[in-house]
């Protein structure tokens, strides 16, 4: 269907916001790190709404149990990555125009940040996510390069978080395969249900 | 409930594992009353496609009955009889909005690992490694269908199922295959490989209007099949000039306006280039043996269409791209977007226009499924399509 004059010349600001956006900053106040970035196919104070709500997290973030409470400062309750357990680490909160920043407290002892802005994507195409997870391994430099090895870096961990808050976003619930039924070991009971 | 489960390279086992359940609000479960084994399910048993997982659970063309339903189902009710599409789509990112199911963005949870293989990573399979999602096929005796509403179409009741099984894959990349040959009436198509996908192929570019197909492959009974569909044949063993001077004397120098690859990593032949592409493969220094490839690009007609639905893995050498520049060819290839046709291609079926269930050469139950592997991999001459029949 072809597009009015009114839908292209906004699609036209849009294309030019997101331009001028692509020489500043990554953040309003650091550049330092390209974020990763993922295009979500709703609009953009339909993805806000999605970040405003703190309960949602712990669905896309993976690792993340749940968050007590909401508002400026908060507990975030992590799965430990290796062995049982989980650990808490008490966040501040800062949201701006659309750029949300959550940042691990000093006296939590493990630096953590997730920062997320959003701008407009071109073509009328949703909302572009740009995200950065940072963190320091809880067990040292060498066990940093083991997970980068195997693939759960901080940079991966990003990747993974923006895709499955994608997924939320666009479908409702993340994508998932664990628990279904498999020949290993684990999986080799059979209690028939149907 | 019982499954065949990858155990490693040539190496399928039937095991005793837990039933599927509801995972996702959008999922059903299935019944599986008859699934197929896929040519490309032997890349899979022979070790092609990274990232398996022993114990991982086979199979990509699937139907069944359904028996339980996720809460935001509203379409599909306990007891409808599905056929699923092999590729699995959300329904609701823009490349699913698109209806290009086979590129959604958020099915595969796996997809920031095939984003480091391929830049950007694609939809989510069933059967088909972790870096495409992980998930449990169906040659198991119950399935489950994630985001269910857009990877399934209901069949009609009283209908055999191995008249419209191949509406999960085959017959949609067959189909899809010879779209994407850009037909125009009375046109010349080559199609290399006489298997499932090609005959399905055969058939559609007939329907959509090729004067001639040429069907290349060395299997007397494969060829037959597509003689009896109407196709010009090539046995590539019994050909001396090379199949290039064979289709320029077949098109009168001009060569096939389009050629389709349904053949993929696989390819045989006893060509220089092919046998050190199996010399390179057993020694790991390649991947894919792209020979049918690089014959297809030779032989297609100056600003012809080549089209790929065959599988390819990974990197693939000496392939002949100046002279696809040189002639200006053009390239369609891609994982099937199968929803996308699965209700077009069954009223195709329903009108009588085509049936796929010519292909079928075996029909086993489960557990003569690890024999049925390794004849269909070694005995390719009388092994051309395997329907498991489970309830």
């Amino acid at each position: 269907m072809a597009k009015s004059e009114q839908q292209l010349k906004m699609a036209d600001a849009q294309r030019e916001s997101t331009a001028q956006r692509s020489y500043e900053a990554y953040f309003q106040d650091d550049g330092k790190q390209r974020p990763f970035s993922e295009t979500i196919n709703r609009p953009i104070a339909e993805v806000s709404a999605m970040l405003s709500e703190i309960n949602n997290f712990p669905i896309f973030l993976e690792n993340l149990e749940k968050i007590e409470s909401a508002g400026v400062t908060s507990i975030w309750k992590f799965k430990n990555r290796i062995g049982e357990g989980s650990f808490d680490l008490p966040m501040n909160s800062s949201f701006s125009e659309n750029e949300f920043k959550f940042e691990a407290k000093d006296e939590g002892g493990f630096p953590f940040s997730l920062r997320i802005n959003l701008v407009p994507a071109q073509a009328n195409r949703g909302t572009i996510v740009r995200m950065r997870c940072e963190y320091d391994t809880t067990a040292g430099r060498l066990a940093g390069m083991v997970e980068k090895l195997l693939g759960k870096d901080a940079m991966t961990l990003t990747k993974l978080t923006a895709q499955r808050f994608k997924a939320l976003c666009e479908t409702g619930s993340v994508p998932t395969i664990q628990g279904q039924s498999s020949g290993r070991e684990e999986d080799q009971s059979n209690d028939s249900k149907h | 409930m019982k499954a065949l489960c990858w155990e490693g390279k040539q190496k399928i086992s039937v095991k005793n594992v837990r039933d599927p359940k509801i995972l996702r609000p959008d999922d059903v479960i299935i019944k599986i009353t008859t699934a197929a084994i896929c040519g490309s399910d032997l890349h899979l048993y022979n070790g092609y496609v990274p990232t398996m997982q022993k114990g991982d659970i086979m199979g990509h063309e699937n139907m069944g009955e359904i028996v339980e339903v996720g809460p935001a189902v509203k379409k599909l009710k306990v007891g409808d009889k599905i056929v699923v599409s092999f590729d699995i789509g959300c329904g609701s990112c823009h490349h699913c909005e698109e209806q290009e199911y086979s590129a959604c963005d958020n099915s595969n949870p796996n997809r920031y690992m095939a984003d480091a293989l391929y830049g950007h990573g694609g939809a989510g399979l069933f059967g088909f490694s972790h870096l495409n999602g992980g998930y449990a096929g169906g040659q198991a005796e119950f399935l489950r269908v994630p985001y269910a509403e857009t990877n399934s179409v209901v069949v009609p009741k009283g209908i055999a199922d191995e008249k419209v099984l191949f509406l999960s894959d085959i017959f949609p990349t067959g189909w899809m295959a010879a779209e994407n040959c850009n037909i125009r009436r009375g046109d010349t198509v080559a199609i290399w490989g006489a298997g499932p996908v090609g005959q399905m192929a055969i058939r559609s570019a007939f329907l959509l209007g090729a004067e001639r197909v040429i069907s290349i492959d060395h299997y007397e009974n494969r060829l037959a099949l597509s003689k009896a569909a109407g196709a010009e044949t090539i046995n590539f063993d019994q050909t001396e000039d090379g199949i290039l001077d064979e289709l320029n004397y077949l098109t009168g120098g001009v060569g096939p306006d389009s050629c389709l690859d349904a053949v993929g990593l696989e390819a045989h032949g006893h060509s220089v280039t092919a046998m050190l592409d199996r010399t390179k493969a057993a020694v790991g220094l390649a991947t894919d043996r792209p020979d049918v490839l690089r014959q297809a690009i030779q032989s297609c007609r100056k600003t012809g269409t080549i089209s790929i639905p065959g599988v390819y893995a990974a990197f693939l050498d000496k392939v002949p791209f100046g002279a696809a520049f040189a002639k200006g060819l053009k390239f369609n290839m891609g994982q099937t977007h199968t929803q996308k046709y699965m209700k077009p291609l069954l009223q195709v079926i329903l009108d009588g226009k085509i049936d796929p269930s010519v292909i079928i050469s075996h029909r086993i139950d489960i557990d003569q499924g690890p024999t049925a592997y390794q004849n269909f991999h070694s005995e390719k001459e009388e092994w051309r399509k395997v329907v498991i029949k489970m309830h």
